[in-house]
């Protein structure tokens, strides 16, 4: 039987709506999960709030930033990522319009 | 009566309301603040109207949002409405245009260029495979604002035609429902180009159309002003009598299908009213010959309308409304002889679209 870890991930407050209102949400993964397996949890569980982080080729939305323990994905190995036991995943969008 | 003008533009979406008179409005907004709309549109075949916009965020990319009691409340499903299938190895930049076709079917043409068709409001959207699937797909390019489908005249009463316009691409019909498609631009000159007729790949910026006359289109191109009488099977200038044959919008009197509304811009490399001059063009015998309509537009205007920043409504007399890149929406209660401001200093207004609710 697979080894679940526990994650949280922080949203930001213009998507806290897609995810029941929560400024956090804690996730299961599975031992060995990436950043994207995270989202695919969440894809199921919060379709609305994936979508905004993610298209439909399930690339990350460039102007969203990902950090991973305090690191931004694209410094690390992006999607593909390793979570570690109790993680934290902060979503900010990024410094970006006009 | 009640008349709803929805203004989207690069920031929000505006909703001005106001009686037969249009002469004074209340505006609400941003609705969707932030987000960029460059389409709306009210569905009038329901009970209600429903108003749909095509909304991006910078962020969080783009998405459908309809309204079923006229922009009071919003609904937006958790599934992406429109997605391309995974096969297609593309992604939604964002939606153009909506267009509403026989029986009950909503189309959305998008970026990058692709028809998608709903049969459930506009609330999900498919693929319509036989365009994507188009073997000059891969030779279809950006224009300057993106590469989309921008203008899809369903033809009023046979669901299997449809005619679509893209940037660039040109324009494409389908006669059996949108399985197969076919380039119809012969006349049609393709600026900067080394064949100055291509069979595709022109620029064509609007298309419309008159219900009461479908086999007759009418086209701005980057350069140039068509008519076609033939159900686009070829085009004629229809430039002769405008101050430039550049500009973006092309639209058809809702009751009388000679009558056409342009907004000329000076050129190519000059994005402005010619000499400053804020006009709308009307030709009321389907482009023969063309009035210059500025009673009560500004002088001093050195900027342009967007292809799907005007609209008419379907009172009578027609309401007709443009909305400017610096902010401006004017309408005109009377076919064009007169406008007045409905709101000014907005975000660059990127469409407009009416109902008489």
């Amino acid at each position: 039987m697979a080894v679940g870890r526990q994650v949280t991930v922080r949203l930001p407050a213009a998507l806290r709506g897609r995810a029941g209102d929560r400024s956090t949400v804690d996730v299961e993964v599975p031992d060995g999960a990436t950043l994207a397996d995270l989202l695919d949890v969440l894809a199921a569980r919060y379709p609305g709030l994936e979508r905004r982080l993610r298209d439909e080729r399930r690339e990350l939305r460039r102007y969203v930033n990902f950090f991973v323990d305090g690191q931004e994905c694209r410094r690390l190995d992006g999607a593909a990522t390793p979570l570690r036991e109790a993680a934290e995943i902060q979503i900010i969008p990024s410094v970006a319009g006009g | 009566m009640t008349v709803v003008l929805a203004i989207g533009t690069k920031k929000g979406l505006w909703l001005a309301t106001s009686d037969g008179s249009r002469a004074t409005w209340d505006v609400t907004g941003p609705h969707h603040s932030m987000n960029d709309v460059y389409a709306v549109g009210f569905d009038t075949r329901r009970r209600k109207p429903r108003l749909l916009a095509g909304i991006t965020s910078e962020h969080y990319g783009p998405s459908v949002a309809f309204s079923d009691d006229l922009g009071a409340t919003w609904q937006e499903p958790d599934h992406a409405p429109i997605a391309f299938p995974a096969d297609a190895d593309a992604a939604l930049a964002r939606v153009w245009q909506f267009a509403f076709g026989p029986p009950d079917v909503v189309y959305a043409g998008v970026e990058p260029s692709a028809l998608f068709r709903s049969t459930d409001g506009g609330e999900s959207f498919e693929l319509v495979r036989g365009l994507w699937d188009h073997p000059h797909r891969p030779q279809w390019q950006p224009g300057f604002g993106g590469q989309a489908i921008h203008s899809i005249v369903p033809h009023p009463t046979d669901e299997s035609r449809v005619t679509v316009a893209m940037s660039t691409g040109g324009v494409y019909v389908t006669t059996d429902g949108g399985d197969s498609w076919r380039a119809r631009n012969v006349g049609i000159q393709a600026y900067r180009n080394p064949d100055p007729y291509p069979e595709f790949g022109q620029c064509v910026h609007k298309i419309a159309q008159h219900p009461d006359r479908p086999e007759r289109f009418f086209a701005q191109n980057h350069h140039g002003v068509y008519r076609s009488d033939d159900g686009a099977e070829t085009w004629q200038s229809i430039a002769d009598g405008l101050p430039a044959d550049f500009g973006f919008p092309m639209v058809v009197h809702p009751h009388r299908p000679d009558v056409i509304y342009n907004f000329p811009i000076t050129a190519d490399a000059e994005r402005y009213a010619p000499g400053g001059r804020c006009a709308v063009y009307r030709s009321e015998d389907a482009g023969k010959s063309w009035d210059a309509l500025t009673s009560g537009l500004p002088e001093g205007f050195w900027n342009g309308v967007l292809r799907d920043a005007m609209c008419v409504d379907t009172a009578q007399p027609a309401g007709v409304y443009f909305g400017t890149r610096s902010g401006t929406v004017f309408a005109s209660a009377d076919e064009g002889g007169n406008w007045s401001p409905v709101v000014e200093q907005l975000p660059d207004v990127l469409c407009v679209r009416a109902v008489v609710a």
